[in-house]
This record gives C-alpha cells, structure tokens and sequence, in this order.
C-alpha cells in the first residue's frame, strides 16, 4: 500500500468515527443538556404530532422529541419486540392493548384516550369520480385502502360491509399505513382511497371526501390512545409530553384537524 | 488455502472473521425463527400461494423481457463504436445502484395514468400498468434487465474476434455468425445473466410497491407479503423469507462456476 492511499484510509476512519460518536456519547457526557423522547405515534396523527412535538420543544428547552410514524400495529409490533420508544401514541383499542398485554404500556382506558377519528370515502378533486354516496366507490377502477392489520384497514372492512358495498379485493391496493392509504390516491393512479378524516383534510384542495357511516357507533370509529411506555428512559418527561397530548390546546389542534373528541367520562 | 504465507496477517483475518459473521448472523436469525413443523401448511395458505405464483409468473416473464431486449443490447454496446457509447452504458447499468424506490417514482412518472407514455396508453387504448401484473413485470424489468446486460456484455468482450471472422470468410452470412457461432458461445453468460436477473426481479420491492401498489393476487408478490405480514402473520412472513433465501442459494450453487473461480 502506498503512503497517500494510507493517509486517505486514515482520514477515512477518523470521518467515520466522528459521524458516529456524537450520537452515542451524547447521553453520557451531556445527557442533562439534550435529551431526546421518542414518540411512537400513529401515521394518521402526522401533522399534529409535529405541530406538538414542535411545541413542546419550545416548551422544554434541550428536549428534542423525535417522531416514529407508522400503522399502530407496526409501531406496536415493535413495542413488543423491545424498541427503545418512550412514548406510544395509538390509533387504536386493539393495538394498545397488543403492547400492553406484553407489559410495554398501562392497561388502556379513559385516561389514556385523547381523541377520536372516523373513516371517509375521498377521491382526486379532478379525478372522474363524483361522489354522492358511499356506493359511488364501485366506479373505482382501484381503491387504496390500509392493510386489514392497521386500524384503518380493520375499519374500512367494517364501512364496506355495512354500505353494503361487495368491492373485489383484486381491485384494492393496501397500503401499511394510513398516510401511505391517502399518497396512492393524492400521488398514485388510484382513484378512490378510505381514509381517516383527518387524513383527507390534511390532503387539502387535493382531494373531495364523503362522510359515510353513523359516527354514534362505537364500532365504526377509531379510538386513539397515549402513554409513557414502561421503558421510557425518562418517566417524567414521557408523561409531560403525554399531558401536551392531552391538553386543552393539542385538542383544540386535534379539532381543528378533523379529529373527534374522546368519549365523554365521568368525572 | 494458504497462497505461501508463512506469517498469516492475523488482523486481516480478524476482520474478515467479523465481516463473515456480520453477514451469516441475520441468515442464521431467520432460520431459527421458523417453525419447520408447520412450514409446509405455512406456504400452503392461500396468501401464500397466491404470492408465489404471481412472483414467479412475473419474475419469468421480466427476466424474459430482460432476454429479449438485453442481449441486443449488450451487443451494442460490446460491438458497436458509436458516440456518447460509455454514457448509454452508464445509463443501463443506473438501476442497479439507483434505490429501486426512485426507480418506482421514475417508473410512475413515465408509465403512471398521467405520465409521459402511461399518459397516452390510458387516453388511448385505456391501458393503465399502475396496480396491474403489468406493471409488476415492467418494474422487475428495469431492475433486473441491467445485470444481464452487463453479464452479457462482459462474455462478448472476451470473445475471441477471430472465431466470427473466420465463419465470416468461410461464407457464412451475418445471421448465421449470429446464430450459429456467437450465440452459442455466449450461451452460459446468457444463462447466467438469465439467473442473475431472474433472482434480483423475484426479490424486487421497492420499485414494485412504489409502482404496481400492493393488490392481491394481481401486484402482491412475496417480498410484499413478507413485508405487509410481519404483523399480521409472522410465521407466512418468516416461512416465505426463508422459501426466498432457499432459491437464492440454489441459485447461487448453479452459478458457482462462474463465481467461484474452483482452483
């Protein structure tokens, strides 16, 4: 070996070793500095958990909260198998209770509930489908639905069966997640997608959605939860962040999102 | 086997130690988390034939797309001098490092309902490759078709010019040299290239997904079933890896003269 090629393996390694320690050191050395929270949260809460992320940032100075979105089943899936999360938001009753079964997270319940969602019909503002009811979905040469595995793809068979609506499933593309479920429709050829409402708001003039379903039935509608996960690293911080979730303002931003409210408890 | 070393390089052979097991660790992780018992009712499900057959059917007819098209142009590019030459084999050899996911965004943008050629096929003939079989056999086939091309390519440079000249003098016509001298001489690389291409269509994901969607029977192939059941079905997940990780080993046996220089 030549001594410019040594050299050039030298600057190499120590290029690596630089872009590799600050990460890892940082929690020894300047732990009470910057302290990063991991949240778990669902996909379809996206936009709103960056707008809470942003301002608990601002409320807490040094914290940097680092988001993993995904369907609540994968986020769950990886609860389970031990992923460092601090805190877990879920769109649904089911995979709360997947990671809380494996003793990653509280039993679920009214204090761990912090808004409410529901599936609608949404197809491209300039696509060839005129939506007047849920039926009109059947013009669809594709649908985009979520895997039955997600919350949004378990609820989508329910509004389908209840409209009464026999779609064949070598029509339906499933996507892993529900922001995944609206970019086949808003980016792809697909022509009608079901979506979380707050989805199809946050797709803005891109798209024209249905309400469909009766929004009194429990079973129609997607129950989200939040909590510190038993591993977070710091407790306290886990559960200031799960009170900015619950906190009138973050309601206000749910609301104003196309979220619904929890259901009314007791007091 | 020891080239003469009398003093082994006993830091090189640490690390290549660790590099060996860095690469056999995972494969070792997902043998051990499949359920040997059940394994047959596993890929016995309907899910997972489904996604068997449509992988196979698609990944064949790529890899005989990649044929077709490939060879011709391989041959170009070995036997033809014309300009910007090393720039049109720059471009077909992209794919294989280009992140098969932008490869799907490309593919969209030129084949999707409103894109450059896909525009035209829907507005025309009402063709849409998007979410179809199709569009699965076009996505594989602009992955795999560059590992032909270049195992091809390869075989026609190391021929010998003179054995086609000589064929040439004796009276043979231009197709006949085609036919009866080079390709038979370049048949293992065809065969190998065939192999090469075949085994990367059948494990294509990224540009399949981004592309052709995720529908059943018609655009779920088994690297999508494996990837959308990890949650739902870890065992078909798992028993398909391990059905995939099977056929790239027999593949990797039936090319071994090629890769393994035996000595």
């Amino acid at each position: 070996m030549t001594r410019p090629r040594r050299a050039g393996l030298a600057v190499l390694l120590a290029a690596t070793a630089f872009a590799v320690t600050p990460a890892g050191a940082s929690t020894s050395t300047t732990a009470p500095r910057s302290r990063t929270l991991t949240v778990s949260a669902a996909s379809s809460l996206t936009d709103v958990m960056d707008r809470i992320a942003r301002r608990f940032e601002r409320t807490h100075p040094g914290v940097r909260v680092r988001l993993n979105l995904g369907s609540s089943s994968t986020l769950a899936t990886q609860l389970v198998q031990g992923a460092p999360v601090d805190v877990f938001a879920s769109a649904s009753e089911s995979s709360w209770a997947a990671a809380a079964a494996a003793g990653r997270v509280a039993p679920g319940g009214p204090g761990t509930w912090f808004a409410r969602n529901r599936l609608v019909v949404a197809v491209r503002r300039d696509g060839p489908i005129r939506l007047r009811s849920v039926r009109d979905v059947r013009r669809a040469r594709v649908l985009a639905m979520c895997v039955t595995s997600a919350p949004c793809g378990g609820l989508g068979e329910v509004l389908l069966r209840r409209a009464e609506v026999a779609f064949p499933e070598s029509s339906i593309t499933r996507a892993a997640d529900a922001r995944a479920t609206l970019a086949a429709l808003t980016r792809g050829d697909a022509d009608a997608a079901i979506v979380y409402r707050s989805d199809a708001r946050a797709a803005g003039r891109r798209v024209r959605y249905l309400d469909v379903g009766n929004h009194d039935n429990v079973e129609d509608l997607s129950l989200y939860s939040v909590g510190p996960t038993t591993a977070a690293a710091d407790p306290a911080l886990a559960r200031a962040f799960v009170t900015t979730v619950r906190s009138r303002w973050a309601r206000k931003v749910l609301l104003g999102a196309g979220f619904m409210r929890p259901p009314a408890t007791r007091r | 086997m020891n080239l003469g070393l009398r003093r082994p390089p006993w830091g090189v052979v640490a690390l290549a130690v660790v590099g060996f097991a860095f690469l056999l660790i995972p494969l070792l992780g997902l043998v051990r988390q499949v359920a040997w018992g059940d394994l047959g009712a596993t890929l016995g499900s309907p899910e997972a034939i489904a996604a068997l057959r449509l992988s196979l059917v698609c990944s064949v007819l790529a890899t005989l797309a990649s044929v077709v098209l490939g060879v011709p142009l391989a041959w170009v590019l070995a036997r033809l001098e014309f300009p910007g030459r090393r720039i049109v084999r720059a471009l077909v050899l992209l794919p294989i490092v280009l992140p098969p996911v932008v490869g799907g965004v490309a593919l969209f943008a030129a084949f999707g309902r409103s894109g450059l050629v896909g525009g035209a096929l829907y507005d025309w003939f009402d063709v849409q490759l998007t979410f179809s079989p199709a569009g699965v056999v076009l996505a594989e086939t602009f992955v795999a078709m560059p590992f032909l091309v270049i195992t091809v390519e390869a075989a026609l440079r190391a021929l010998d010019p003179h054995l086609e000249e000589v064929a040439e003098e004796l009276g043979a016509s231009r197709a006949t040299v085609l036919r009866r001298v080079t390709l038979p001489l370049i048949a293992p690389a065809i065969a190998a290239g065939a192999a090469l291409a075949w085994a990367r269509a059948l494990g294509e994901f990224g540009a399949t997904i981004t592309f052709a969607g995720n529908v059943s029977e018609r655009t779920r192939t088994v690297p999508l079933a494996v990837y959308l059941l990890l949650d739902a079905d870890p065992q078909v997940a798992v028993g398909l890896s391990v059905l995939l990780l099977g056929i790239c080993v027999v593949v990797l046996v039936a090319l071994r003269d090629r890769w393994w220089p035996s000595r």
